[in-house]
């Protein structure tokens, strides 16, 4: 297989059990198996209780609690320490989260920098990174990319829902990440702003050529996505390809 | 990572100031209980010394008919100094004498006349409120000082006019200073040796007051003295006595400080209890907050070091506010005390404050080493739910 057709996310046989309280086990992921390409969008749609949440953690290597093979550009995620899944989250992968997850007591332009840092420190993890004022620069380009230059110094609780969301998506790109998870990124906002979001977040994509990765209730807009597969019951079912 | 840290304190800034409140208080109180205790100690030493004299001191009680003789007297005084410098003699005088503002002997002043030699000033604590102490080489100079009680009627730079009872001429004496003896009743000291050279008095004994440092010993010191007296006026030792009452106020000086110590500590033990239980309460309510941190690629060993740098930069500045805090209380504390105060102003407990600073930074760490523990261990996972 070629460089350039080999999977970025490579699962085999990947299940993830959870205790619950009561002592009983569930399945949350059930021998998925399942192969992230460069450059595509994919979407993951199904009901609550379903296991999306979790298959996208263990993709977005949040948790490593799992049997079977992770993959991620040929590196066996299951055998990376804890810090080594620090960096590669910092420096492969952006998250974008359905109820925004700024932090409240940093402006726009800081929430967005806090990524940089730890993207730039996870590359470079002993050298103090690039100046202030050249993150600061590209961390307003990211803010301008996404049409919030004029909020950067907002503290989150005075941007509006969608404006939120849009910092979020500045900050899951400004690292340039090969990944980009969204977990419902449109879940908390009303249509019109839905779109608006939608838009940013497909250009935003298009032009760093970043595999996408959406988890969504919304049927329409899993149908925007390069491949849709559906999950029930902890299973991943076969895609439909558009 | 700095900024980050600061950056940190505007998550909640009521808390941050009340943990830096709270490490304030306890460090400022640990010095101020330790700087009372101190001053308290400098206190009752300061009082003793003032009307008992420094310890350990050693008396010698003598006899000598050639003690009224000027020349006697002096070359007695000059051996003695010659030994010790931290020596005085008190003559004993068998004449009395008054002191009074004018010529008139109605005028006279009731009190005590000690006739003693310059050294006295250096075996008891006797701080000036004006003026100075009779000098050493002033022995042809008729000088004279005068206790706070006496200082109405005999003001500084004033002449006072001594009599005795067989004189009918009186002897004028300047007065050089006005000093804090402690006593109530006026006191007039004069120079012994003045006095031999320019009064008719009579004296068969004196007291020679002896700073026995470095130790000799009262019999030692006996036998100096006695070899004294024999090669310069001849005459005898009647006695000898150790003063070293500094063991009455020990005990009281130990005891004032352990519940001074007790105090100080049971501060700061209060001051770290309330940083542990913010810095607990903190973690609560930002767990979300870490895991987001956790989610865009913080290390546990990152998370850590922001749990715990943030309060130890809230530490630190306090630490340094409230060193500056207590420096500037003990500065200002000489404005609080009169110029003659027995009591010297107290120096900034430096120890103190290395330990209540020490202490601070060390709750610092241990009140957010839990919180932080805590923090490292929340799993990335959960940020997306």
């Amino acid at each position: 297989m070629s460089e350039s057709t080999k999977p970025l996310v490579a699962l085999q046989g990947v299940s993830a059990v959870v205790t619950l309280g009561n002592k009983d086990r569930l399945t949350t992921v059930n021998d998925v198996s399942l192969e992230l390409f460069a450059g595509m969008t994919y979407s993951i749609v199904g009901k609550s209780g379903a296991g999306k949440t979790s298959l996208i953690s263990i993709i977005g290597m949040l948790n490593t609690q799992f049997s079977g093979r992770y993959l991620y550009k040929g590196q066996d995620v299951g055998a990376l320490s804890d810090r080594r899944l620090s960096f590669m989250r910092a420096g492969h992968i952006g998250f974008v989260f359905q109820n925004y997850s700024l932090i409240g007591h940093l402006s726009a332009l800081e929430n967005v920098e806090l990524a940089l840092w730890y993207g730039q420190h996870a590359r470079r993890p002993r050298a103090t990174g690039a100046s202030a004022s050249a993150r600061r620069r590209r961390c307003l380009a990211a803010l301008a990319s996404v049409g919030l230059r004029d909020k950067a110094g907002e503290l989150p609780k005075r941007l509006s829902g969608g404006e939120q969301q849009r910092v979020a998506i500045a900050r899951a790109l400004v690292n340039q990440p090969e990944l980009l998870i969204c977990d419902e990124p449109t879940g908390a906002l009303d249509t019109k702003t839905s779109g608006e979001v939608l838009s940013v977040l497909r250009d935003a994509v298009r032009e760093h050529a970043t595999t996408l990765l959406l988890v969504t209730h919304d049927d329409d807009l899993a149908a925007t996505c390069d491949i849709t597969y559906t999950m029930s019951g902890g299973e991943l079912h076969a895609p439909s390809i558009d | 990572m700095l900024r980050q840290l600061i950056k940190d304190l505007r998550l909640a800034p009521l808390r941050s100031a009340l943990t830096g409140l709270s490490m304030l208080i306890g460090i400022v109180a640990v010095i101020l209980a330790v700087l009372a205790g101190t001053i308290g100690k400098d206190y009752l030493v300061a009082i003793n010394e003032q009307l008992y004299g420094r310890t350990p001191l050693v008396t010698v009680s003598m006899n000598s008919p050639r003690l009224s003789d000027a020349d006697d007297f002096s070359r007695l005084a000059d051996a003695i100094a010659a030994k010790n410098h931290e020596t005085a003699i008190i003559l004993n005088l068998d004449t009395d004498i008054t002191f009074s503002p004018g010529t008139q002997s109605s005028g006279g002043i009731k009190g005590d006349v000690v006739a003693t030699t310059p050294g006295y000033s250096s075996i008891y604590n006797l701080p000036m409120k004006s003026g100075r102490w009779y000098a050493g080489g002033e022995r042809s100079t008729a000088s004279i000082v005068v206790n706070l009680a006496a200082e109405q009627n005999l003001p500084k730079d004033s002449t006072a006019y001594a009599k005795t009872n067989q004189t009918t001429i009186a002897t004028p004496f300047t007065v050089t200073g006005v000093v804090n003896d402690g006593r109530t009743d006026p006191t007039i000291y004069v120079n012994a040796q003045a006095l031999t050279q320019y009064m008719r008095i009579v004296s068969r004994s004196a007291t020679i007051l002896w700073l026995d440092f470095p130790q000799l010993g009262k019999q030692r010191v006996r036998t100096v003295v006695e070899d004294i007296l024999f090669d310069s006026i001849g005459g005898s030792v009647s006695g000898v006595q150790t003063i070293d009452n500094a063991q009455s106020y020990e005990s009281v000086i130990a005891v004032m400080q352990i519940a001074f110590g007790v105090c100080a500590i049971l501060l700061l033990f209060v001051s770290a209890i309330g940083i542990v239980n913010i810095g607990l309460a903190s973690l609560e309510s930002r767990t979300h907050e870490l895991l987001v941190r956790r989610a865009l690629g913080a290390t546990r060993a990152s998370l850590i070091g922001l749990v715990i740098g943030s309060q130890l930069i809230i530490g630190l500045s306090v630490s340094l506010l409230a060193v500056a805090i207590s420096a500037c209380a003990v500065g200002a504390l000489p404005a609080f005390l009169p110029s003659y105060s027995p009591l010297q102003p107290p120096a900034f407990p430096l120890a103190a404050a290395i330990a209540a600073v020490s202490a601070a930074l060390a709750t610092s760490i241990i009140g957010s080493l839990v919180p932080a523990i805590r923090a490292a261990r929340l799993q990335p996972a959960l940020a997306l739910r």
